[in-house]
C-alpha cells in the first residue's frame, strides 16, 4: 500500500493490494483502498457464514503492551470467526518484563513465524520498527499517540453506515484534538472525500493542531473551529458528533494538572438535554471509547447513541483487513 | 600535533564557506576528524576563523582544512546539516581538482535525532538508530519510525564524543 497518487487513483484495487502488507499507518492506504476495505468489511457483516473458514490454519500474535479493551479482543474474534488461532500471548508474564528490548521481541517472532502479529506499544514508531524485523504481516493497534489505523477504518465505516455516503459528511469532532490520536487520523481520512464538512469543538488548551488543520484544508475539507461552550449549538449543524475522551495521562502531573484536569472536565458534558434542546433528532453520537464522564449515562440507550454499534463494526472490519492481508479465501 | 596550522595540502580537502564561531566544533565531529587522527597518524586537519567572505550572506567565514585523507560524500555532504552554504575542494598533487556545494543527503543514519520525544529511538533502553529522511523539495525530515516531519531549524544532531 502506498500513499495516494495520482497513478494509485487511476488503478482499479483490487486484493493483491493487500496481501502480506503491514497496516502500520493510515496513510498507507489510499481512499480508493479504504472504499475497497470497507466494501468487503459490509459483506463479511451481512454474510459471515462465506468468511467462516477464512483464516483456517493462520496464527495471529496479539502483543499488547498497553491496556486494551475493544481493541485486543475484537482482534481475537476477527480471527476466531473465520477460524484461525490466536497465540495467547501474555507481555505481563513475558521477558518483556525483565527490560527486553522490543527489537529482541521482534526477532524471536521472527524464527517463530506467526501469520501475523497485532501489536499496540506505548512508544511512537514501535509497529514500524517490528514490522521492519519479522517478515510477515504486523497491524498497528497504537503506536503511543501516533497511528491507530484500523480504528480509523471502522469509524469510516461506522460513519457510511449512518450517512449511506462519506462524501458530504458534516461532523463535530469533540474533545482533547491535541493529543488524540483517533481524531488526526479520522480528520486525515475524512479530508479526502468530498464536500466533508468538520467541526472542531474542543477546550482552548486541545485544539486540533495547526497541522492536521492545514492539511485537512489542503485536501479540500471545510474546517471550523469552535469553543467547547459552543457544543449545543453545534449539534443542529451536523450529522455525526464523534466525541473523544479527556485524556488524564496528558495534563501535567501535580496539583495543577489535576485542577486543569477538573476544570475541563467539568465543563465538557453531552447530555440527552442538550441534545433535545438542538432539535436535531437524526444527529448520532459516535465515541472510540473508552468514554468516562464526557457523555451522560442516559444517552446511552437513546436514539441518538451509535457508539454501541461503532465497537461492534470493529470485528467485521478487522476480519476485512485480517482476510486480504493474508490472503483468506471465502467458501 | 594533528590540529595545528597546515599552510599547504598537497591531497585533502578545505571545506570553506563555513559560518564563524560554535559550529566549527560541531563540523569537526559530524565529520569525526578526532576519530580520523587517532587511527590515521597522517590525517591532519587545521581550522581557520573570522576571515572576510566575499558572500555577503555570510559576512565573515571559517574554513577547515583536512590533509591526508578524502571524505566521501556522504560525510562530506553532512556538513551541510550545519553550514547550507558550505562548499569543498578537492586538491590533489597541491591542485584544487575539484570543487562541490554540499547537500544535504535524504537518508541520515544515526545522524539527526527525532524530534518527537515519544518516538522509540528517543528511548536508550530500546537501542534504535535514528533514521531519518529528508526531502530536498519540501525541506522536510521524517522519522521513519514515528513519521513525524520537521524543518532544518529543529534539527539537533546526535553527535557522539
Amino acid at each position: 500500500m502506498t500513499e495516494d497518487t495520482t497513478e494509485k487513483t487511476k488503478k482499479k484495487v483490487s486484493a493483491s493490494d493487500f496481501f502480506n502488507k503491514d497496516v502500520v499507518s493510515i496513510r498507507d492506504f489510499s481512499k480508493e483502498q479504504i472504499d475497497f476495505v470497507l466494501e468487503l468489511a459490509k459483506e463479511i457483516e451481512e454474510r459471515p457464514r462465506l468468511y467462516s473458514e477464512a483464516m483456517k490454519r493462520k496464527i495471529m500474535v496479539p502483543l499488547f503492551f498497553e491496556p486494551s479493551s475493544r481493541t485486543c479482543t475484537s482482534f481475537q474474534m476477527a480471527m476466531m470467526r473465520m477460524g484461525g488461532s490466536v497465540l495467547d500471548f501474555d507481555v505481563e508474564q513475558s521477558s518483556i518484563k525483565k527490560g527486553e528490548t522490543l527489537k529482541d521481541t521482534a526477532v524471536m517472532f521472527r524464527g517463530y513465524k506467526p501469520d501475523v502479529v497485532v501489536i499496540r506499544h506505548p512508544l511512537e514508531g514501535s509497529a514500524k520498527l517490528f514490522a521492519d524485523i519479522v517478515g510477515f504481516p504486523v497491524i498497528n493497534a497504537g503506536d503511543g499517540k501516533n497511528q491507530h489505523p484500523t480504528q480509523t477504518i471502522l469509524d469510516l465505516y461506522t460513519i457510511k453506515e449512518i450517512l449511506g455516503d462519506i462524501n458530504g459528511a458534516k461532523i463535530g469532532i469533540v474533545g482533547d484534538l491535541k493529543y488524540g490520536r483517533t481524531t488526526h487520523s479520522l480528520s486525515f481520512a475524512l479530508s479526502r472525500y468530498s464536500g466533508v464538512n468538520m467541526i472542531y469543538v474542543s477546550p482552548d488548551e486541545l485544539r486540533m493542531p495547526s497541522s492536521i488543520c492545514t492539511e485537512s484544508r489542503n485536501n479540500g475539507a471545510r474546517i471550523i473551529e469552535k469553543p467547547l461552550k459552543d457544543l449545543e449549538r453545534v449539534i443542529s449543524d451536523v450529522d455525526i458528533l464523534y466525541m473523544t475522551r479527556i485524556q488524564r495521562e496528558r495534563f501535567p502531573k501535580g496539583d495543577e494538572g489535576e485542577r486543569q484536569y477538573a476544570q475541563i472536565c467539568s465543563e465538557y458534558r453531552l447530555t440527552i438535554k442538550m441534545l433535545e434542546r438542538a432539535g436535531n433528532k437524526n444527529v448520532k453520537i459516535m465515541h472510540p471509547k473508552p468514554k468516562i464522564d464526557e457523555i451522560e449515562a442516559e444517552i446511552d440507550d437513546s436514539e441518538y447513541a451509535y457508539y454501541p454499534k461503532q465497537e461492534a463494526n470493529g470485528v467485521y472490519n478487522r476480519e476485512a483487513i485480517l482476510f486480504l492481508i493474508l490472503g483468506g479465501q471465502k467458501i | 600535533m594533528s590540529e595545528g596550522q597546515i599552510r599547504y595540502i598537497n591531497n585533502g580537502i578545505v571545506i570553506d564557506h563555513l559560518p564563524v564561531g560554535r559550529k566549527l566544533p560541531e563540523i569537526i565531529k559530524i565529520l569525526g576528524l578526532a576519530e580520523l587522527v587517532e587511527r590515521d597518524t597522517k590525517v591532519r586537519y587545521s581550522t581557520g576563523n573570522g576571515f572576510e567572505s566575499k558572500r555577503a550572506s555570510l559576512g565573515r567565514k571559517s574554513f577547515l582544512k583536512v590533509q591526508g585523507r578524502m571524505l566521501d560524500e556522504y560525510e562530506l555532504n553532512l556538513v551541510a546539516l550545519i553550514a547550507p552554504d558550505a562548499t569543498v575542494n578537492f586538491i590533489k598533487d597541491g591542485k584544487v581538482v575539484e570543487k562541490k556545494k554540499v547537500f544535504i543527503p535524504n537518508q541520515l543514519d544515526d545522524i539527526v535525532c527525532c524530534v518527537n520525544p515519544g518516538c522509540i529511538t528517543n528511548h536508550a533502553n530500546e537501542k534504535v538508530r535514528y533514521n531519518i529522511a529528508y526531502d530536498a523539495g519540501s525541506g522536510i525530515f521524517t522519522c521513519h519510525y514515528c513519521d513525524t516531519s520537521f524543518g532544518l531549524k529543529d534539527v539537533k544532531l546526535n553527535l557522539k564524543g
